[in-house]
């Protein structure tokens, strides 16, 4: 199995690398970038890419993206430190067949990725909860975000000032968070806003 | 965030009983002088009053004190309303959240929105100091994770694999090591950064060899250079009075930078008073003055987050806050496609 292995840093490169050759597998390639992660896929000959997210150049949601819509695109696995659920979304987005952690110990990587490759076609991607909030609460939550105060988002909206106050309390406890400043980054990091 | 009551001192004395109180006195005094002009004549004349004229003027000054502190009220009310209204708008604000601001009618005095465009601007201020701190953050954690993590897995790599022969074993050691190295010098950077970010830099000025300081910052330098393929090349010999430990501090930032961006080559110049660097690397991403700020770095985005694409720009914020301490500055003299030139001028302490 030929793996390209695209991170900025250089001596996560050669852990991998060393790590998963003991492990069995061919390692085609090392790039630094998204960029050269596109160039390289582009060349043929590779099954699976482990790709960072946050790289020089092009990062690894756009390299995903670009890698995953070719011809012969090999299978992108996505192994990074972030876990934040937009960004999960983003990779989902962008055609990436897992998403893995860097933390990950080289031997149960390994064997994650014969059973992804056994099975490409599998959800793989984490689970990303969204919470169900109706069109008036997530409404509220986007002026909430800009900004506005109870009293401007009822007007805005025409409502009651304590209408407005039922919906952030429906949301915030949605989102299980206590006030508004958790709720807005609670829900930017979901992606909501 | 709401302001603890007690914030409020017990004696302050609240604006509107005085504006009550002015705007009383002055409906209330032409009344009194009237009367005062009115009954004067007449009580010179005749030497005294009858007691239903006493009674009137009782009931009129009565009357006449009544309507003007019932005037002052209403009016006191009236005007400082913009102002009650702006303290209740700020009560009701949700501060925190990013893009809160105050919203401006259009309809309110001059001063009322004066103070609420301030208000907004200095909110504005934080949230953005605050953003770029949590993306600095961000970054920070990327940035001390991914080499632990790697350090790991070639730690394991090296316990576990027999089959590496003693060169790997070598070069994977010395790997780890100069990372290590890389990482220490990190966390240095932000304990000076977050030092010098809240204090002035005391200096220990003595008479110094700035050829010598820069050679001894470039030694320092050498296994980067090499590993990089970096050509560097010295000219110029000047002495100032400088604190040497402190400017070779900035030099080492300037200079690791220079490193690590050049292509092939990078050139120290020293003149008296000032040091000049240039690399042939990509040039700067931004303008130095928004590189040069303390947990500050070149913002990227990925799916719609901000994130700061390292911790790079530290080292610039404390090699300018250690030569503003000398009381000079850093400049750009050139950065584009053939290059970075900074120029690090030292201030008073040129000999």
């Amino acid at each position: 199995m030929r793996v390209l292995i695209a991170d900025d840093h250089p001596l996560f490169r050669m852990g991998l690398a060393l790590a998963l050759g003991a492990e069995g597998f061919d390692v085609a390639g090392e790039v630094e970038n998204g960029r050269q992660a596109v160039e390289r896929c582009a060349q043929g000959g590779i099954d699976v890419v482990l790709m960072d997210v946050k790289m020089p150049d092009m990062d690894g949601i756009e390299a995903c993206r670009q890698a995953a819509a070719a011809p012969r695109a090999p299978v992108v696995v996505m192994l990074t430190t972030f876990e934040e659920p937009a960004i999960v979304r983003a990779a989902h987005e962008a055609g990436a067949t897992a998403f893995l952690s860097k933390e990950t110990e080289p031997r149960e990587l390994a064997r994650l990725l014969r059973a992804i490759l056994d099975d490409p076609e599998r959800d793989w991607m984490p689970r990303v909860e969204l919470p169900d909030l109706t069109p008036r609460e997530e409404q509220v939550l986007r002026l909430m975000a800009r900004g506005l105060s109870t009293k401007a988002i009822a007007k805005e909206l025409g409502l009651s000032p304590e209408t407005v106050k039922d919906y952030l309390l429906g949301a915030f406890r949605k989102l299980d968070v206590r006030d508004r400043v958790s709720a807005v980054r609670r829900a930017s990091e979901l992606g909501l806003l | 965030m709401r302001a603890p009551r007690s914030d409020r001192a017990p004696s302050t004395r609240s604006l509107r009983s005085q504006l009550a109180w002015v705007i009383a006195v002055l409906s209330g005094l032409p009344n009194l002088v009237l009367v005062g002009t009115v009954l004067l004549p007449v009580y010179r004349r005749t030497g005294s009053l009858t007691p239903g004229v006493w009674m009137f003027i009782g009931a009129w000054l009565v009357a006449v004190v009544g309507i003007s502190v019932f005037v002052g009220y209403v009016l006191s009310r009236q005007l400082l309303a913009p102002l009650s209204d702006v303290a209740e708008d700020i009560e009701a604000l949700p501060r925190a959240v990013p893009g809160a601001r105050l919203s401006m009618s259009g309809r309110e005095p001059r001063e009322v929105l004066a103070v609420k465009r301030a208000f907004n601007a200095m909110l504005e201020e934080m949230h953005q100091e605050q953003a770029r701190r949590s993306s600095f953050t961000a970054a920070l954690m990327h940035d001390l994770k991914t080499p632990l993590i790697a350090a790991n897995h070639l730690l394991n790599v090296v316990r576990d694999n027999e089959e590496l022969t003693r060169e790997q074993r070598i070069e994977v050691v010395s790997r780890l090591s100069t990372e290590n190295q890389a990482l220490i010098d990190l966390v240095q950077k932000m304990v000076d950064a977050h030092r010098l970010e809240l204090e002035d830099v005391p200096l220990k000025r003595e008479a110094s060899d700035l050829r010598v300081l820069v050679a001894g910052v470039l030694e320092r330098l050498q296994p980067l250079s090499r590993e990089r393929g970096v050509d560097v090349a010295v000219q110029g010999e000047a002495r100032a009075r400088v604190d040497p430990k402190e400017l070779e501090r900035a030099l080492y930032n300037l200079l690791s930078n220079a490193v690590r961006y050049a292509r092939s080559r990078i050139e120290v110049e020293v003149f008296p008073g000032m040091v000049r660097i240039s690399d042939d690397g990509p040039g700067l991403p931004e303008p130095l003055e928004r590189l040069a700020q303390p947990f500050n770095g070149q913002p990227v985005e990925i799916a719609g987050r901000r994130y700061t694409a390292g911790t790079g720009g530290l080292g610039l914020f404390i090699a300018r806050r250690v030569l503003e301490a000398h009381g000079g500055r850093l400049v750009t003299e050139a950065s584009g496609e053939r290059g970075t030139v900074l120029l690090a001028y030292l201030g008073g302490g040129a000999m």
